[in-house]
């Protein structure tokens, strides 16, 4: 009885420890959303990158619900059946960066290697690397500031990324 | 009577004090000023060249606390202390000198959008010549703390708070735009900016410290913003007509 609480005990303190920084969102679902004057880091997912890949729909739901063991679970089964397709990448890294482990999302970015989402790729990159810079405490802010400024550049027509990416520099700016 | 006197001067003595300890504490923070430029990139050819002249605003180099008022209500089982503080956003809270991020944010938008080329020098060719000065440039804000104290036979509570209130950024800003001896045009931009305090829920004093610190620099950043894109247009405007001009007295 003992053990079961002190299980339950370290399993709620856990469920703060992960408590992830950045929040998976489709893009018609970030549409809806009033992005000012806060300092959410979404991470947007193209609807038709989830409607056309089970993985990548399976891993938003279960990141939706909360469900981050039982996604882990679904990865690893994948991962030893021989699937390493983009989609399965992509699931990693985001499980990861929900999981605030943010060297083996780097990882796992990279093994995406082929030309598959480009734009959400390169964001993600500008991310891991302001978190690991971070953590290794040397980060620069006007190092970010340019990746995202040239991410947004390249993409002059897509406001929720306009968005995004300010919210980013206020996250930075807040949390320099 | 001479006890309330002697309360009162204590208490202030205690809010002097409050108010030089918490500047120096809001000193050891600071935050980035650059900001994103959210200007669609134009690929119109910058055929003018124009010289920058920038006489920057001594911006003061610490970050000053005022003990704007203070409260405090004495009684037996009861005491409460307020103390408001205003606050104005000095150089050693920004991590950039702001004359060099005005005429960096100025030279990157003109960059983007502008249809003229910045140049540091004059040159023989250089057509513009646009003077910049930084009349006015506060940044504002709010801070109070207060005290509780609640007294139960031979027990006590005490409870402290503090909050953060919105930046405001009064900016003002005179240009005169020259072609060679000639004034052109002059224009005198004004921004006045309240930047919405982050609602980060509950957090410590260092925290927050540092969070209302981030939102006076984003306020001044975002005030720049918005001072350097109009005028970046109102050049362009002008250097059009101009040019127009030109192109109708051949």
């Amino acid at each position: 009885m003992r053990n079961k609480f002190l299980v339950v005990l370290v399993a709620f303190g856990m469920s703060f420890c992960v408590a992830p920084k950045y929040v998976v969102q489709k893009q018609s679902e970030l549409g809806k959303l009033s992005l000012n004057h806060s300092v959410v880091n979404y991470i947007p997912l193209a609807d038709s990158d989830v409607n056309n890949s089970t993985i990548l729909d399976s891993t938003y739901r279960l990141i939706l619900a909360k469900k981050y063991s039982k996604l882990n679970v679904y990865l690893n089964t994948l991962g030893a059946s021989g699937v390493h397709s983009p989609a399965f990448y992509l699931s990693k890294t985001l499980l990861y960066i929900t999981y605030n482990d943010y060297p083996k999302a780097v990882v796992s970015l990279r093994q995406i290697g082929t030309e598959d989402y480009l734009l959400l790729k390169r964001l993600l990159a500008i991310d891991l690397e302001y978190e690991l810079a971070k953590t290794g405490g040397g980060f620069d802010y006007t190092e970010s500031l340019k990746g995202y400024q040239d991410l947004i550049d390249s993409y002059p027509g897509d406001s929720i990324l306009k968005n995004i990416a300010g919210l980013r520099v206020r996250y930075l700016r807040y949390n320099n | 009577m001479r006890y309330i006197y002697i309360m009162i001067i204590a208490v202030m003595a205690l809010s002097c004090s409050q108010s030089r300890m918490f500047q120096k504490s809001l000193n050891n923070y600071n935050a980035p000023i650059g900001y994103l430029h959210d200007s669609k990139k134009t690929d119109v050819p910058a055929t003018d060249s124009l010289v920058v002249r920038l006489n920057d605003y001594p911006i003061d180099s610490l970050t000053r606390v005022s003990k704007a008022k203070w409260l405090f209500v004495p009684l037996i089982v009861f005491n409460y202390f307020e103390l408001s503080m205003g606050v104005k956003l000095g150089q050693k809270s920004i991590q950039e000198p702001y004359g060099d991020f005005f005429a960096g944010s100025l030279k990157e938008e003109s960059q983007r959008t502008g249809s003229f080329g910045i140049s540091n020098r004059e040159y023989s060719d250089s057509l513009y010549t646009l003077d910049i000065t930084i009349d006015t440039c506060n940044t504002t804000s709010k801070y109070k703390r207060s005290s509780t104290v609640i007294y139960f036979l031979y027990y006590y509570y005490t409870s402290m708070s503090e909050m953060g209130y919105p930046a405001e950024t009064n900016l003002h800003v005179s240009t005169k735009l020259w072609k060679g001896n000639a004034l052109i045009t002059e224009k005198r931009y004004s921004i006045k900016r309240k930047q919405p305090f982050l609602n980060a829920g509950q957090i410590n004093s260092d925290r927050l410290r540092s969070n209302f610190t981030a939102n006076m620099v984003e306020s001044l950043s975002l005030s720049t913003k918005e001072c350097v894109d109009e005028i970046v247009r109102d050049i362009n405007s002008v250097i059009k007509q101009d040019r127009n001009l030109r192109v109708a007295s051949k």
